[in-house]
């Protein structure tokens, strides 16, 4: 029983998180391609193209992993969205683990910009009170890596 | 369909073990990412404000002007559009969509600064702001830029004037990248900057202690 609960909240607060995070980005595309372009990753030649498919990735896997809470405490042996509530999962830390290194290695270059993390909605969350890349945000990433366990967990 | 069968999958790579676990969850995570990829670059290409919607992105300037502004010759000449680009940042530099900044000389400067057709935004640190700037100007100093995009009064579609001291200093170009970047469609660099304005004896304005 804990352990569905564990899993609920967890799909709970990672799908609402991306979910958030997403819709700030989608709804202002080119000052969220400006934040990207900002890290200089990516090639100018692709940014258009990452900035325009990331924000709709996190959006997608925040809302299966949302989709998939109340099937935390299904007993069904047949899962209802099967195989895709972990692998969005597997989506999510995957994300995850990208955004810690892009953050990690801006932070050690000493870059100080933007994180666009949670861009224009940032200023209205709690948990984006801080927007300049620093090691709070790297470590808030790894706090919801963690929280991508227990759905991986459970999809094993 | 499809999902039923990786459900079907699912329960053999139980007994598959990891070899399996990995090929189906990689191949739903690939259909996934995909699948999200494709409707984000549709996304980008249907809503308005999106990235491959040429009006936004390009920030040709001086195509939306406030009402009445005349672009005076030469700002938009291919030449100095180039010479704007070339300069760029290295991120923005290389994006087909790259936002370009129009470099404008004092004259053109002054004639904006007569005629208030232009927000002007002085780049320079908060003090050297103090002591003395075209009256008027915001100060937003580059170092608290980022990459993050100021919102300015007057909105985007406004032509903003970016300046810093003289044609030497790179606070302006910080600036007026983040502006463009942010969707600014008008973004001017006045390259001569404040050296050149308070020598030629233009207004100037201090801040009140």
């Amino acid at each position: 029983m804990m352990g569905n609960i564990l899993v609920a909240a967890c799909r709970l607060l990672l799908g609402l998180i991306f979910v958030v995070a997403a819709a700030g980005k989608l709804a202002k595309p080119v000052q969220f391609m400006g934040d990207m372009a900002a890290y200089e990753m990516v090639p100018g030649a692709v940014l258009p193209w990452a900035a325009s498919m990331l924000p709709m990735v996190e959006a997608v896997a925040g809302l299966v992993l949302l989709a998939g809470v109340p099937f935390a405490f299904s007993r069904s042996k047949r899962p209802v969205l099967g195989i895709w509530l972990t692998s969005a999962a597997w989506a999510v830390a995957g994300m995850l683990v990208m955004f810690i290194v892009a953050l990690s290695v801006v932070i050690l270059q000493g870059k100080s910009l933007d994180c666009g993390c949670f861009d224009m909605l940032g200023r209205y969350l709690p948990i984006a009170h801080s927007s300049k890349v620093d090691w709070g945000i790297v470590g808030r990433d790894f706090v919801m890596l963690a929280m991508a366990v227990p759905p991986l967990w459970r999809g094993r | 369909m499809r999902s039923r069968r990786l459900v079907g999958r699912r329960r053999e790579a139980r007994r598959g073990g990891l070899k399996r676990y990995v090929l189906d969850h990689g191949r739903a995570v690939a259909i996934m990412v995909g699948a999200s990829c494709a409707a984000g670059v549709a996304y980008n290409f249907i809503h308005p404000r999106g990235i491959f919607v040429p009006e936004q992105v390009s920030c040709a300037p001086e195509r939306k002007t406030v009402t009445g502004a005349v672009p005076p010759a030469g700002e938009v000449s291919p030449k100095a559009t180039r010479t704007a680009s070339g300069q760029g940042t290295k991120a923005v530099q290389h994006a087909s969509h790259a936002p370009v900044v129009t470099p404008i000389t004092l004259e053109q400067a002054k004639k904006r600064y007569d005629e208030h057709n232009a927000l002007f935004v002085d780049a320079r640190a908060r003090s050297l702001y103090d002591m003395g700037h075209i009256p008027g100007a915001l100060s937003v100093p580059s170092s608290t830029v980022g990459s993050r995009v100021p919102s300015l009064p007057g909105g985007r579609d406004s032509v903003v004037v970016v300046y810093c001291v003289s044609p030497d200093c790179d606070e302006a170009e910080i600036v007026a990248k983040a502006l463009a970047g942010g969707g600014y469609s008008s973004v001017l660099i006045f390259k001569e900057g404040w050296n050149a304005w308070y020598d030629a004896g233009y207004p100037q304005q201090k801040t009140s202690p």
